[in-house]
């Protein structure tokens, strides 16, 4: 049932710091200018160290922390539906004695975005947060949230 | 393959107070623009849901989770706000079986797809077995969300995930290490898929027993046992079935199980002590020492540790390392296992180790409002925090497994500070007689200039024994008061010496921690009824130390600690024993 340590754990330090399993990349985002009003969608792919994972955006009662993904606030954008996602694998949590689900490898969120009517023409960097825990089959790294800046170009 | 799952963090570490920055490569295209992670941010809708879930009063819990709904219509903590008011509703409206009957309806209608209302409808039947309440309809859901899993569809399903993420990730093993797994083996998705169909036949097997259909239960139970036997509900159900049969040998095994795991159901603990009782000369008296016996066969620390030798840098000082956790908290269990383990690798003339225990992210017996807050000085969010010398060490929770990994982070700045001169003088006379304590502690040579500085005392019981939902037993080092005028220590001004006498009444101290606890428990965890499966509040005389520590409020850096053990004979003349006279 249980796992030796993998490499990268045993490679924590407090000199190096914790490792940054997660790496994000953006998939897809407007490559025209985008309306004031008009809908686009924002694809980002989360690349994860082999060995690790983190978990879906689905919450559990007092289990890990899941995937969260918003909008920064103040800027001419606004998420205008539910966040969609790879579908996550399920495992059974021998702690918890739960299913729960979690990505390895990689994982990709659409976000379906609107351009705030009334916004200013130019360009603009759309900004995204997304918070993840990242865990072996060991320990858990605390949550880390990276911003993401996404060019778009709000035109006439 | 089973895959072991570190669930660590929890929703107590959501913004965990440890900067983690988390700079992104560039070294693919069209990489995200990054700036370096931020700890605290929550997203509005978790943090949305975070508050109105931890609201105690029912009604107006219920009032802000609708609120939540509607605020956040695309979040993805809509069904656990559903799910959230359903166990409100259960546990607190027991009597509004109509209102319960139509919300748990509500919530299975609400499934996208047979897969997702197959997973409602076990939590739907999770909730009214946990409120052991309307069984009949919990069994009907538990038999929906059973014959929603089909194995053929998720084998297909999760191949073609693992084809997709294969895609996704082609070619990037070489550039930043993000390599592919091994596609999962047609035998490791089904050991996944029995796994998590053990947890629904579970379900119902306790269910049916509860209505009273032992034969169904048995075989629904033997089944999941068979397929994973960590399953300590299931463990203590079928040891009550054993008992109801008759069979005293097979209900011990199974309810010791069920039991040392700390998650097992009250019924099954009863069955445990009558089934021990009856197996022994009607007395439960050996039943704590046959599970100790049992947790120390079973669950041995997997951290082995070689003495501590002094370099020739070492210093004065008595290091404090100072531990926030929770005996409902799984990923405690790694830094708790850690700190024990250091306690043997280090004498208490090295380093002293004091648990703070807290309702985190389940109620814990041994918590009290001075380690509430203790925790809340220093800002801690999350469970397990420590620190070491007042300063966090940055890292998290872990496994069982986690251990070692755990302890070799904390080695590194308990041995730097080992060798770190102490910053002031500590002479603690102390001693323990009937129902007080007294301490009188000295403190001179501060070679700080901070006017911050502060003494604080506090009384800890040396060992607990408690079997928690974590399923650690014995819980080190427990504080159960801290002292001064205020229960937060003594000020102390910089550069002078001074004395503190400090003293406290047992019996006193007993009384506060259970009306504390009586009130927790009277309130209700983060809005939800509970009974504590036991009160740590009596404190063993014959089991104390006492903590001092010179502190740096501010900057939470400490000067020096001193730990006396009151279960040794103090030392004569003079009757002193402080950590920094080595």
């Amino acid at each position: 049932m249980k796992r030796l340590l993998c490499a990268s754990f045993a490679a924590l330090s407090l000199a190096a710091g914790p490792p940054n399993p997660v790496t994000w990349k953006i998939e897809s985002a407007p490559d025209k200018p985008v309306k004031a009003g008009a809908r686009f969608t924002v694809k980002l792919t989360a690349h994860i160290l082999e060995g690790w994972h983190f978990y879906s955006m689905k919450p559990i009662e007092d289990g890990p922390i899941p995937t969260r993904i918003w909008l920064a606030e103040s800027q001419p954008f606004q998420l205008t539906g539910t966040i969609g996602a790879d579908e996550p694998q399920t495992l059974l949590d021998e702690t918890l004695h739960k299913d729960i689900e979690l990505y390895e490898g990689s994982a990709t969120f659409s976000l379906p975005v609107r351009v705030t009517s009334g916004s200013e023409t130019g360009p603009r960097k759309l900004l995204v947060n997304a918070q993840t825990q990242s865990c072996n089959n060991s320990m858990c790294l605390p949550p880390t949230t990276v911003k993401l800046e996404v060019p778009v170009t709000i035109g006439k | 393959m089973k895959k072991l799952l570190v669930t660590l963090g929890f929703t107590a570490l959501a913004a965990l107070a440890v900067s983690n920055a988390n700079a992104q490569t560039n070294d693919q295209e069209k990489a995200a623009e990054t700036t370096p992670a931020t700890s605290r941010e929550m997203a509005p809708d978790a943090k949305a849901y975070q508050e109105a879930s931890r609201i105690n009063d029912p009604n107006q819990k219920i009032e802000a989770l609708e609120k939540f709904k509607k605020d956040f219509p695309n979040s993805a903590s809509l069904t656990s706000a559903d799910v959230n008011i359903l166990s409100t509703l259960a546990s607190r409206f027991p009597t509004q079986t109509s209102r319960i009957r139509t919300f748990a309806k509500t919530i299975v209608q609400g499934g996208k797809d047979k897969k997702e209302k197959g997973s409602l409808s076990g939590q739907v039947a999770d909730t009214l077995l946990a409120n052991d309440l309307l069984l009949k309809d919990a069994e009907k859901y538990a038999r929906a969300s059973l014959e929603s899993l089909n194995q053929a569809e998720y084998v297909a399903e999760q191949k073609a995930q693992f084809a997709k993420r294969a895609a996704n990730t082609s070619g990037r093993a070489g550039r930043g290490g993000r390599g592919n797994a091994q596609p999962p083996t047609d035998e490791a998705l089904i050991k996944r898929f029995q796994d998590s169909r053990a947890l629904r036949l579970a379900s119902l097997g306790r269910i049916e027993f509860k209505l009273g259909k032992t034969a169904d239960a048995l075989k629904l139970l033997d089944e999941a046992y068979a397929v994973n036997s960590n399953q300590p509900a299931v463990a203590g159900t079928l040891g009550e079935i054993a008992a109801k049969h008759g069979d005293d040998a097979k209900a011990l095994d199974y309810l010791l199980t069920a039991r040392l795991t700390g998650k097992a159901p009250a019924s099954a603990n009863q069955a445990l002590v009558a089934v021990y009782s009856k197996t022994h000369g009607d007395s439960a008296a050996g039943l704590e020492a046959l599970l100790d016996a049992e947790y120390n066969k079973r669950f041995p620390n997997p951290v082995h540790v070689e003495a501590y030798r002094d370099t020739e840098k070492r210093s004065e000082r008595l290091v404090l390392a100072e531990v926030f956790t929770g005996s409902g908290c799984p990923p405690c269990v790694g830094a708790d296992l850690a700190f024990e383990a250091a306690m043997e690798r280090y004498s208490r003339k090295d380093l002293a180790v004091v648990m703070y225990h807290e309702h985190v992210p389940q109620p814990d017996p041994m918590s009290n409002p001075d380690t509430q807050a203790r925790s809340k000085y220093y800002k801690v969010t999350g469970v397990p925090t420590y620190t070491v010398d007042g300063e966090t060490v940055k890292s998290s929770g872990g496994s069982r497994d986690g251990a070692k990994g755990i302890f070799d982070r904390i080695q590194t700045p308990i041995e730097k500070e080992l060798d770190a001169p102490a910053e002031a003088k500590l002479t603690v006379n102390a001693s323990a007689a009937g129902n007080s304590v007294k301490v009188a502690a000295s403190v001179g040579d501060v070679k700080s200039d901070s006017k911050d500085l502060k003494v604080q005392i506090l009384l800890l019981e040396k060992e607990l024994r408690y079997s928690g939902e974590n399923g650690i037993r014995f819980h080190p080092m427990v504080v159960r008061a801290m002292g001064g005028p205020d229960d937060d220590g003594f000020a102390l001004t910089a550069g002078g010496a001074a004395s503190f006498d400090q003293s406290w009444d047992l019996d006193k101290v007993s009384a506060g921690l259970k009306a504390h606890l009586d009130e927790y428990e009277a309130t209700g965890h983060r809005g939800n009824a509970f009974k504590f499966s036991e009160k740590k509040d009596r404190i063993d005389r014959g089991n104390l130390a006492v903590v001092v520590i010179v502190q740096d409020a501010k900057t939470r850096h400490i000067l020096q600690a001193a730990f006396v053990d009151l279960t040794l004979p103090a030392p004569q003349p003079p009757t002193s024993n402080s950590g920094n006279e080595r």
